[in-house]
């Protein structure tokens, strides 16, 4: 019994727990150049402003990550892709009561000299604390250095930055002095929630919202739909009210089968004009489009009007593709629309980079509120 | 086949019992009108000619019909393999002859627009290249028309062409409108890259400019089925790619925050099939930064 126990703990000990992870900014490829005798590969890396350092090593042992399609399976897409450029993927854990950085790179050559990885710059700052961890070591030592690495061309080194542990209190970092990587005060938000991949998925429940009902098929003229004329709009009525909060507030819920957003809008006038158009659509940072499937209870690609009063608080509620679990942020692309005349008519469009866990954290600020009269 | 056989039957009975052939003649020759005379004995003569030809156009159709019944079943797969079979493209002539006759009695048929007859043949292409793949073997039964516009199909695409030189011209706007000018841009690799067309801008990063939006935008207006659609972002970079099958050119747009508050716009296409690299764009990154300067002086 006490062994089984304690081999649990150590399995426990032994788990990866994925704070964030990212396909990373893509660097061109260095030139390849070949050894006609020895049919081997060479490269040597970018220019850095690293120069200053002029200790140099040739790395043994360095770790391949054979993992790397699985930890970024649309990785796929840039691997098809002409190879002109290089991914610079990053990952960050905790293993073993430590952070560590694991800063991926897939070997352009077999011999690729002049890389340059951390220094006394590198660190990672909490955002809300400003407590700085900085570095502990790298596996293998290329601390202040510049240094030489040999391996088969296309295996993806797993070059290892260590830091204290985070506490789990941390929510956003930046990380600095990776800067082969992108990483001169690179914001992250760190996944508390997430323990490797054996805990269950943390989904949320399907948001219950007031639905809005027609009350008018146009606002004047019984003419067919024309954006241009303002009389031919719909009028809705009973939209899901809200307590006050910041016009355009947002709050995300994620389910497996789809993506949940709400928007809270401030009621200016008796009747408010809106459109929702159906390209609206959220983007992750490696490309992926989820599309919009519906706006609750309301029309899309359409304008119309929402009755209710002058200082009602309104939310509506787009629904989208599902998200996949791991997204720590997200991208709302509204893009610019064809004009139309109408009083304060805005047809440019927007594009908000959110953060998902903040997102979800505003779910208790949609809780429908009725409307409170006093007289 | 029987039907054949019938016709001949029938045609063996009208024929008339002839003891004496010279007799036969002489009797035929003196009922004959003058040729001078009223043309009904003409006419008479044209209703004759018609019906033989009647019954021969007929047998024409049935063995056609029957030709083409044959080749239905036996040659599914073949109706797409090269002309070089001899007999083949006789029979193919002599389907669509028979197609045109059938075509002209279809004189008052409801027919399809232009546009549905091409996606419907479209979709039938589909269908069949589809069915050959996946070698599955169904008892075509095609409309003969089929055959006769076989080499008007038009190939279309599951999805709508999007050009990806609008993004190149929508930059081109977008530092018009701002009064940015395109950098001269003198590189070369020995990657053979130099067929390539490279442009780069370079903006001041302001917020009201938001490029980082304003291309987000541009490129989330294609579709993520679009050839060789890539595309990542982070805060301090975006990246996307598409290939154009039509013209076939790749195409590769960059902006990056350099650390001195501006922005470098670098887009670059060239052909499909030729050697891809981002040389000159490191190359241009590093004299914008001065990398190239400040090394030097170490």
């Amino acid at each position: 019994m006490m062994s089984l126990l304690t081999l649990t703990a150590f399995a426990l000990q032994a788990q990866t727990k994925e704070y964030a992870k990212s396909i990373g900014m893509f660097v061109s490829r260095p030139e390849v150049k070949s050894d006609k005798d020895t049919k081997m590969t060479s490269a040597i890396w970018h220019k850095s402003n690293m120069a200053w350092i002029k200790d140099h090593c040739e790395t043994k042992n360095v770790a391949i990550e054979k993992d790397y399609l699985k930890l970024f399976p649309e990785i796929v897409n840039v691997l098809q892709n002409d190879q002109s450029y290089i991914p610079m993927s990053w990952r960050l854990t905790e293993e073993k009561d430590e952070t560590v950085l694991h800063c991926y790179l897939r070997m352009p050559a077999d011999k690729v000299s002049n890389l340059f990885l951390t220094s006394e710059e590198t660190c990672l700052v909490d955002q809300e604390t400003g407590a700085q961890y900085r570095i502990r070591r790298t596996e293998p030592d290329t601390f202040c250095k510049h240094f030489t690495v040999k391996a088969r061309k296309g295996d993806v080194l797993d070059l290892k930055i260590f830091f204290a542990p985070l506490p789990e209190t941390t929510k956003d970092i930046r990380i600095y002095g990776v800067s082969n990587w992108g990483m001169m005060g690179m914001p992250v938000t760190i996944r508390q929630q997430v323990f490797g991949t054996w805990q269950p998925l943390n989904y949320d429940t399907i948001p219950e919202f007031h639905k809005s009902r027609l009350l008018k098929e146009h606002m004047y003229e019984n003419k067919p739909y024309d954006r241009q004329d303002w009389n031919t709009w719909k009028v809705m009525t009973d939209a899901h009210l809200i307590k006050p909060l910041q016009d355009e507030t947002m709050a995300l819920w994620r389910t497996p089968e789809a993506t949940y957003l709400a928007i809270g809008c401030e009621q200016n006038w008796t009747r408010e004009y809106w459109e929702f158009r159906k390209d609206i659509k959220l983007l992750d940072e490696t490309g992926h489009q989820y599309k919009l499937r519906e706006i609750q209870g309301l029309p899309i690609d359409e304008l119309f009007f929402m009755e209710g009063m002058a200082g009602d608080y309104v939310a509506y509620v787009l629904v989208f593709d599902p998200i996949p679990f791991s997204a720590s942020t997200i991208t709302y692309i509204e893009p610019a629309g064809e004009p139309f005349r109408a009083w304060g008519a805005n047809w440019s469009g927007k594009v908000l980079t959110l953060n998902i866990q903040q997102l979800r954290d505003n779910q208790r600020l949609f809780m429908y509120h009725p409307r409170v009269i006093v007289k | 086949m029987n039907k054949i056989d019938d016709i001949f039957e029938g045609l063996k009975g009208q024929k008339p019992t002839i003891s004496n052939p010279v007799e036969l003649t002489n009797r035929i020759m003196d009922s004959l009108p003058d040729i001078s005379e009223t043309t009904e004995s003409g006419k008479a003569r044209v209703v004759k000619i018609n019906w033989w030809a009647a019954v021969a156009a007929t047998l024409l159709i049935i063995i056609c019909i029957g030709a083409i019944w044959i080749f239905d079943n036996e040659q599914s797969e073949s109706q797409l393999i090269a002309s070089s079979d001899a007999a083949i493209v006789d029979l193919k002539t002599a389907i669509q002859e028979v197609g045109s006759q059938l075509n002209s009695v279809e004189v008052n048929t409801p027919r399809p627009t232009q546009e549905s007859v091409t996606a419907i043949r479209t979709q039938e292409l589909v269908q069949d290249t589809l069915q050959q793949t996946s070698e599955i073997h169904v008892n075509k039964r095609q409309p003969i028309q089929n055959l006769h516009y076989a080499s008007n199909i038009i190939q279309e695409d599951t999805i709508a062409y999007q050009d990806p030189a609008r993004m190149d011209e929508f930059i081109a706007k977008l530092a018009e409108f701002n009064k940015v000018y395109p950098l001269p841009i003198n590189c070369s690799s020995d990657l053979g890259d130099s067929i390539g067309v490279s442009i780069a801008y370079v903006f001041e990063d302001k917020p009201r400019f938001d490029l980082f939006a304003r291309l987000l935008q541009a490129a989330c207006w294609y579709d993520t089925k679009t050839p060789g659609y890539l595309l990542n972002f982070s805060r301090r970079q975006f990246f996307f790619s598409l290939k154009d099958m039509y013209k076939g050119e790749k195409y590769i747009w960059i902006m990056e925050q350099l650390m001195d508050g501006r922005i470098l716009i670098f887009s670059t296409h060239s052909p499909i099939e030729a050697p891809a690299s981002l040389i000159c764009y490191q190359k241009l990154l590093e004299q914008l930064t001065n990398t190239d300067n400040i090394i030097s002086q170490f």
